[in-house]
């Protein structure tokens, strides 16, 4: 049969389904990833086929400085929300409906384009990341199936309201314009672990999350060893790609974390793109910088990863089963840090209450001790690692998502 | 499971393996490719894991041109050369041998550092293309299973032994090196031929579905739109102007010439650095640098190509119909077998050099491959043959039940 995924217009959307995507060509089948342009280079570095559609959405400009800043400089929201959305201000929704508003912007750069292409590669089942809203679009006007695939667990469904099923009126009025049904995904995937895991729509399915992280090889640096811990600190790919002079808000956790983990008696990897590094200028002496080395690769050679809690970065340290300090300023990755954190294989810290406080490089680095010496959380990591190993492997889900092509899902 | 694949530091190694490997990945087990660094990059690109392996034999630039001039020297071989090597005369012998010995010592080279890392990585499985001797050598040392797989080739026959099946006094030496006896039998080989393009079976043979990978790209937009005439990819894969140079491109450019006078429209698709040697293309031919051959064949008519192995079985699980001009030992198998199929023509480019009419050969090939169905009908079975195969989806717990299977240390002669 022949699949159609398509992405939200960022690697870390387009990541999580790539060991989907080949699980299908295992098995035989024909996939396309499709997405705007911005994505071409990520997806070929899959060695997936490539199908190059649309346009990227507007680059930020300063109209959209008002969004940046509520999405960086809110108060931390309670814990576990998407359970008790109720508790939310409406400040705090706007941060969460802020991102359903955006994906539906960049759907509308590519949806009309990626419904030509699929009417000339008619697929059977289109399978899209949880910020691509393109992807059930171009399923309705198709009239197959669409599968929404998680990324981890601090990106929530985005396409309603934060608490409800009422859809976001612009998730809706993708489909309006076109002549079509409003509808939801026939399918939920989760690759989140069960005790990370918070509910989504009926219905869903589990499985395996597999690292991919983009392309790369093994340095003969690494299966050396060192005489110290290894300490990886990685930010995610999406700091530069905030606007220049706003990068600020992404870069001032990173440099906090540097500075004080600059006194800690171990080998600092920090793992990161050329353009993030030139954002961060001169590091530590401590610190060995690297880019273009996937995480997969990198963490088994370390004993702790500090990270800002991005779906992929959380996910795929749990399924090398390395323990975590993540230190989050967004809503999204702080859910996953209080979550890793309550399976006791982390230490959740919110920048929001480190800033400004003369002892946060202290705070920092003593909990990175903390998570060196105290086998718990090796402990706790492990046994995340092996929840994570016991979910049904995208293989596995092949056969399912086949049945529900065939409407007998 | 972790499962380690190592191939020589060349695409049509490494991307008949690639599915396997993801097949591996998507079913939760851990893999890593080792190879030389003139691929490490190739096999990142397929988003696969790569180990980079520095040590290279040292070939002196006289070794090089000698291996290239013995390669691209040879006259036509036999059809189906490789079933009985015996028949083949002291000189053909000698060449086979000569191959050995290069591979073998390239082998030699790459065996060290493979060790170094298996032994830290610890594999479960070691798999190795037909002709990376490294690979059975550290799956021994490991003592775990090794997995010969056949990188589409229909023709290599087990180029270590000898006419009589006995293990060359050089491969020996390989093992023994190393402190091990010469291990002759992998745990099971994987073909990805499909039953009427294989030459020959190996005993515990594991048939696998070819699913073609051609390197990493984008389809392009012209596909989509019709040509309004029939569609004619050429291509002669990505080795040949490593190899030979300027010279690499003659045939391709000989055939180009010939068609461009036919009511077709020509698709030049290979690096861009081999569409370069070809120089100023008649006009209306559509180049296509470095897309891969998967995205281009659901859109063409018929296949010219080179006898390449991936490409000849990429065409194959397309239902495309195949010209293939070898000029080769090793490339004429797979053109012949396809032409013993009814799915293609088989010309050698030794013959056509000489042939004052061979722009008319080339003509009326194509033209037949165009116009009788026959050609079309034997592709397209072709085709379902090769989706009639286990998927490597399908070969994955077959490797995992191997992994947990014992090896005995075979004691070599």
């Amino acid at each position: 049969m022949r699949v159609l995924f398509t992405p939200h217009v960022a690697a870390q959307h387009l990541y999580p389904l790539v060991p989907l995507a080949w699980a299908f060509r295992a098995a035989g089948h024909e996939v396309r990833i499709a997405a705007s342009p911005g994505l071409a280079d990520a997806i070929v570095h899959t060695g997936l086929a490539g199908a190059i559609v649309g346009a990227d959405p507007p680059a930020p400009t300063s109209a959209d400085d008002a969004t940046v800043a509520l999405v960086y400089g809110h108060q931390p929201f309670p814990a576990d929300w998407p359970l008790h959305p109720h508790l939310l201000d409406d400040r705090q929704r706007e941060t969460i409906e802020v991102l359903g508003r955006r994906s539906a912007v960049a759907a509308e750069h590519l949806v009309d384009d990626l419904i030509a292409y699929a009417a000339g590669w008619p697929p059977d089942l289109v399978v899209h990341d949880i910020g691509s809203f393109a992807g059930p679009v171009t399923a309705a006007a198709l009239g197959v199936p669409s599968v929404r695939h998680l990324t981890g667990v601090g990106l929530r469904p985005m396409d309603t309201r934060v608490d409800g099923v009422e859809p976001l009126p612009e998730y809706a009025a993708l489909f309006e314009r076109r002549g079509l049904e409003v509808r939801v995904p026939t399918l939920s995937i989760d690759p989140s672990p069960p005790s990370l895991r918070l509910p989504v729509a009926q219905p869903w399915r589990e499985v395996r999350y597999v690292p991919y992280n983009g392309p790369g090889t093994e340095p003969a640096w690494l299966a050396a060893g060192s005489d110290r811990p290894r300490v990886c600190v990685t930010w995610g790919l999406s700091v530069s790609r905030v606007r220049k002079d706003l990068a600020r808000y992404a870069v001032e956790p990173f440099l906090l974390t540097l500075e004080a983990l600059a006194e800690l008696r171990a080998e600092v990897i920090v793992t990161s793109t050329a353009a993030q590094l030139e954002l961060l200028g001169p590091l530590p002496g401590n610190v060995r910088a690297v880019t273009g080395l996937p995480l997969n690769l990198l963490l088994p050679h370390c004993q702790l990863i500090v990270h800002q809690a991005g779906d992929g970065t959380a996910m795929t340290a749990s399924a090398l089963g390395v323990p975590q300090l993540p230190v989050t300023r967004k809503p999204d990755p702080a859910l996953t840090g209080s979550r890793l954190a309550a399976v006791g294989a982390a230490i959740h810290l919110r920048y929001q209450e480190l800033e400004g406080a003369p002892d946060a490089p202290k705070v920092i680095r003593a909990a990175a001790e903390e998570l060196l010496t105290d086998p718990a959380y090796r402990q706790a990591a492990l046994r995340l690692r092996a929840e994570v190993e016991r979910q049904p492997a995208p293989a596995e889900l092949v056969p399912v998502l086949e049945r529900l092509s065939r409407g007998s899902g | 499971m972790r499962v380690l694949f190592t191939c020589q530091a060349a695409v049509p190694h490494l991307y008949p393996v690639v599915p396997l490997a993801w097949a591996c990945r998507a079913a939760g087990h851990e893999v890593r490719i080792a190879s030389g660094s003139r691929v490490g990059g190739h096999i990142a690109d397929a988003g696969l894991p790569a180990v980079e392996i520095t040590a290279t034999p040292q070939w002196t630039d006289e070794e090089r041109k000698e291996t290239q001039a013995t390669i691209y020297g040879q006259g036509p071989w036999p059809q189906n050369w490789g079933l009985d090597l015996g028949a083949l005369g002291p000189e053909r012998q000698a060449y086979l041998r000569f191959i050995a010995g290069r591979l073998i010592r390239g082998a030699a080279a790459m065996v060290p550092e493979l060790a170094e890392f298996a032994a830290d990585w610890r594999p479960d499985l070691l798999v190795y293309d037909a002709i990376s001797f490294a690979g059975p050598v550290v799956a021994a040392r490991l003592g775990i299973p090794g997995i010969r797989y056949l990188f589409g080739t229909v023709a290599m026959p087990r180029i270590e032994l000898d006419a009589c099946g006995e293990p060359l006094p050089e491969y020996v030496r390989l093992f023994g090196d190393h402190g091990l006896p010469v291990c002759l039998a992998p745990a099971a080989a994987v073909d990805v031929t499909p039953p009427s393009l294989r030459l020959m079976s190996e005993v515990d043979t594991l048939a696998m579905r070819y699913i073609p990978y051609n390197g990493p790209g984008v389809v392009p937009e012209w596909v989509g739109v019709p040509a309004g005439r029939p569609r004619v990819c050429v291509t002669w894969g990505h080795t040949a102007g490593a190899a030979l140079g300027g010279q690499a491109g003659h045939p391709f450019r000989q055939a180009i010439d010939a068609l461009a006078g036919l009511d077709v429209e020509l698709v030049v698709v290979t690096t861009a650095e081999q569409i370069e040697l070809l120089g100023a293309l008649p006009p209306g031919t559509r180049t296509a640098a470095s897309v891969p051959l998967q995205l281009i064949l659901p859109h063409c008519d018929l296949l010219v190509q080179q006898g390449g192995d991936g490409t000849t079985l990429t065409g194959a699980a397309l239902g495309l119909p195949q010209l293939g001009i070898s000029r080769k030992p090793d490339a004429e198998v797979a053109p012949g077998r396809l032409a013993g199929a009814g799915a293609g023509i088989h010309l050698r480019y030794q013959e056509l050099r000489d042939d004052p009419a061979r722009a008319d050969v080339l003509r009326g090939a194509v033209e037949r491959l165009l116009t009788d169905p026959a050609y079309r009908q034997a592709a397209q079975r072709l085709r379902t043959e090769i989706e009639n195969q286990p998927a490597p989806a399908e070969l994955v717990p077959v490797l995992a039940d191997l992994a947990e299977t014992p090896v005995a240390l075979e004691v070599g002669s």
